[in-house]
């Protein structure tokens, strides 16, 4: 992975019990989210997601830790993913979604995989 | 959780707590007319949006009690929606009282009265009551209300189309449209299409607004109004469209292209669409009243400020001056109306309030009575409709007591057994005509001039006409009922109805035909800020005479004095017109001219004459109230400041000539005069204006 440069953008501050973690490699910028990727903390995952786009190497954004996904979280995700491709990039979810979570997403047709792999 | 700043909570419960009283009037009305036209299902549907909106909003803003106390009431009527539960008169009158102690629960917040605890126990006891009459019959568990009202719907199953946009807001505000597309869900079999084609670039993206937008098909039972409750709290804040698919049910499995194609038809045809897409709920703001009243005041220093360039540009005759002068006052008097008309609001919400005093007057009197309501959506000052509650109910509650008689002896008398009382409002020049009718037994004039005389108001060998004798029931004291009742009888109703009418510069007037039933007529002006008048002088002094009371001018010489030997009458082409000197009136001691004006102002009297020693000009001016000490004058109606800054008296022609006639009266009978006649305005070391 090469040397890895990594800063914390926001860890359980006040306003949301959430932490994002921005890590560049050599090939990659890594986003480690950590908590409910909704309403309160999406302000903090697009500062995020417009660094990773910035930094120009692939987006590889992990879902291990996500405890929720919102509407606004999952169309930020669109947004970067294509922002991405455009930009000649790749994207990418790594790790696992928990699966009540993708489940309740594709009841109301936001397919997880169709959508944002 | 979005974290709040405090004064913001406190502004989204400030403005919860006037949609729900919105929301209780509504419901008031709905339920009025739901007594009066029975099992309207429609009605029915609006009652329980109403009832839930007011529960889910109320737990929202932190209403807990309120919330709860509705929620059994949203249960009876649920089970009503669902034929499940027959409405009664006993329903009605409960969810009335409810709303009552709702409303009470309301004021509570801002330190009003929290309600009646044991009437609420009660209330919620006999609702309660009514609903389990049909729990028997009920499986268990089936009245738990749903917001969409279709657990086990029945009836045909159809496919709805359904397209469903988030407004801006709606995140903001707390709502999640995915819980509301899984609560939709449970309707029935729903396909399903998110699309993200409105998802702005990354940069450019609200990360706290939705921009995914659904394209629906729902297969269910239920019908129209169930599927919209599921959207209930957010149908004002976005784009949902519920068009019913007339392909048959059986055709299962994803149709979105289908659902789409027609959901994008009818976007472009504007009905079914809620919203976003609707014109009204865009172009209308909720301002607080204080904002616009402000703004009305400042609108009325800017008119004073004004005239008083007006007058600085007339003497300086500098024609650049004149221009941007002439400009200002064109501006002006536009930003002025523009002003006047923003405060300018429907008498609908009033009239509609009197519908509940009439049922419950009814119910208590054991009479039949029926409001009819006319011209509701004539606009008066909103100033001018705050001050209308207290004398429409006096009105209202003295035709209940007094005027409609009981169900038998209107029969009795060939009339229908339900009574008719009519709200009616028109406009008539620059005022309003507000009546109060009912079709009851109407004025026994014998029995006001025998009351009169007992009372004192009038000598026992007075002549009065009818009308005369009519309108002794606005005096103070006056009343021909001979107990005290609780609905009226203390002689107060009327009297205030006289006072408030004239506080409004208005008048009162009452026309009864025995047998028939009894009109009471308030006119009243389309506003109390600004009038329209024609500026008089008398010596030194200015006045303001209201021109739409103002007939014409007529010159008054030293010999017409002469030739009517020093009586006050004026001969106007073969008329004798009486008149007033306001030189006399006021005291005045400067020079009379040779020639003075008459001013003819009609009053209730008739053709009156005001004289003055010569007319300035027609003006509009902004009325400030008098200072204390000018108040019992009762014939100024204001005072207003001129362009020199000097301050002009508004005169009140129909108080002055009241106060002429009664001067008039005392003289006659050798008593000194009324102690507010002969006030010296010169005297006054005090601005007259508060």
């Amino acid at each position: 992975m090469g040397n890895r440069i990594a800063f914390i953008l926001l860890e359980s501050s006040e306003k949301s019990a959430v932490g994002i973690v921005l890590s560049l490699t050599n090939d990659a910028t890594l986003v480690n989210f950590d908590g409910a990727m909704d309403v309160a903390s999406t302000a903090e995952l697009k500062t995020a997601l417009l660094d990773a786009c910035k930094a120009g190497k692939a987006i590889l954004v992990s879902l291990d830790k996500i405890t929720d996904l919102d509407v606004t979280g999952f169309q930020l995700l669109w947004a970067a993913k294509r922002e991405a491709k455009e930009a000649g990039l790749g994207f990418e979810l790594t790790g696992a979604l928990p699966e009540p979570i993708g489940r309740s997403l594709l009841s109301v047709g936001l397919d997880v995989q169709a959508f944002l792999a | 959780m979005i974290q709040t700043d405090p004064s913001d909570v406190e502004q989204f419960k400030q403005s919860f707590r006037e949609e729900a009283r919105e929301i209780l009037t509504e419901l008031e009305s709905a339920l009025l007319e739901l007594n009066e036209r029975g099992g309207d299902s429609e009605l029915v549907s609006r009652i329980f949006r109403g009832l839930h909106t007011l529960k889910g909003s109320g737990s929202m803003f932190g209403f807990e009690r309120m919330a709860a106390f509705t929620h059994d009431l949203e249960t009876a009527f649920d089970m009503v929606r669902k034929g499940r539960l027959e409405i009664s008169s006993e329903l009605i009158d409960l969810t009335l009282a409810a709303l009552d102690q709702i409303s009470a629960m309301l004021g509570a917040e801002v330190g009003g009265a929290s309600g009646d605890a044991a009437a609420c126990d009660g209330i919620l006891e006999s609702v309660r009551r009514l609903a389990a009459i049909e729990e028997i019959e009920a499986p268990a568990g089936e009245n738990e209300p749903t917001s969409n009202g279709a657990a086990s719907p029945d009836g045909p199953v159809k496919n709805w189309r359904i397209r469903f946009a988030p407004g801006p807001d709606l995140m903001r505000f707390g709502a999640n449209p995915l819980l509301l597309l899984r609560e939709l869900r449970t309707l029935g079999d729903l396909s399903i299409q998110a699309s993200l084609a409105a998802v702005p670039a990354l940069a450019e993206l609200d990360p706290e607004r939705c921009y995914v937008s659904w394209e629906m098909v729902l297969t269910t039972a239920a019908d129209r109004d169930s599927i919209r409750d599921v959207f209930i709290f957010v149908e004002d804040t976005c784009e949902l469209v519920i068009e019913q698919d007339e392909a048959p049910t059986a055709e299962p499995g994803w149709e979105a292209e289908r659902v789409a194609a027609g959901l994008e038809e009818k976007r472009s045809s504007s009905p079914g669409r809620r919203a976003c897409d609707k014109p009204d709920n865009v172009s209308s703001l909720r301002v607080p009243a204080a904002r616009l009243d402000q703004f009305v005041n400042l609108a009325g220093e800017l008119v004073t400020v004004q005239a008083r360039l007006s007058a600085v540009s007339g003497r300086l005759e500098d024609a650049e001056l004149a221009a941007v002068s002439e400009e200002i006052e064109r501006l002006t008097s536009a930003l002025r109306e523009g002003s006047m008309s923003m405060r300018m609001i429907p008498i609908r919400g009033t009239f509609e309030k009197f519908r509940r005093l009439v049922h419950d007057l009814a119910r208590d009197l054991g009479k039949a009575v029926e409001l009819k309501i006319e011209g509701a959506d004539t606009e008066l000052d909103k100033t001018v409709i705050e001050q209308l509650s207290d004398p429409l109910m006096h009105l209202i509650r003295n035709s209940m007591d007094h005027g409609i008689e009981q169900a038998a002896e209107r029969v009795a008398h060939g009339k229908s057994p339900t009574a008719s009382i009519r709200l009616c409002a028109r406009y008539t020049g620059a005022s309003v005509l507000i009546s109060v009718s009912d079709d009851g037994c109407g004025i026994n004039a014998e029995a006001v001039r025998v009351r009169a005389v007992e009372r004192g108001l009038i000598a026992a060998d007075a002549e009065l006409s009818e009308a005369e004798i009519q309108a002794l029931i606005f005096q103070a004291g006056f009343s021909t009922a001979r107990e005290v009742t609780d609905v009226s009888g203390r002689g107060v109703g009327m009297d205030v109805v006289r006072q408030r009418a004239e506080s409004l510069r208005g008048t009162v007037e009452v026309s009864s035909t025995p047998g028939r039933g009894t009109v009471v007529t308030m006119r009243l002006p389309l506003t109390l800020a600004i009038i329209d008048g024609l500026l008089v002088g008398v010596g030194d002094a200015c006045f303001v005479l209201p021109l739409g009371q103002t007939l014409e001018c007529v010159e008054l010489t030293r010999a017409d004095i002469a030739r009517a030997n020093g009586k006050h009458l004026a001969n106007v082409r073969g008329e004798l017109v009486p008149y007033i000197r306001l030189r006399e009136q006021f005291n005045l001691d400067s020079h009379t001219p040779e020639i003075e004006q008459i001013m003819l102002v009609q009053a209730s009297e008739g053709r009156i004459g005001i004289v003055v020693d010569r007319v300035l000009g027609s003006c509009q001016t902004v009325i400030r109230s008098l200072s204390r000490i000018y108040r019992q004058v009762q014939f100024l109606s204001g005072a207003t400041i001129l362009g020199d800054g000097s301050v002009a008296l508004i005169l009140d022609p129909e108080r002055l000539i009241q106060d002429a006639v009664r001067r008039v009266a005392y003289v006659a009978r050798g008593q000194p005069r009324a102690a507010d006649g002969g006030k010296r305005i010169q005297a006054a070391h005090q601005s007259p204006i508060s």
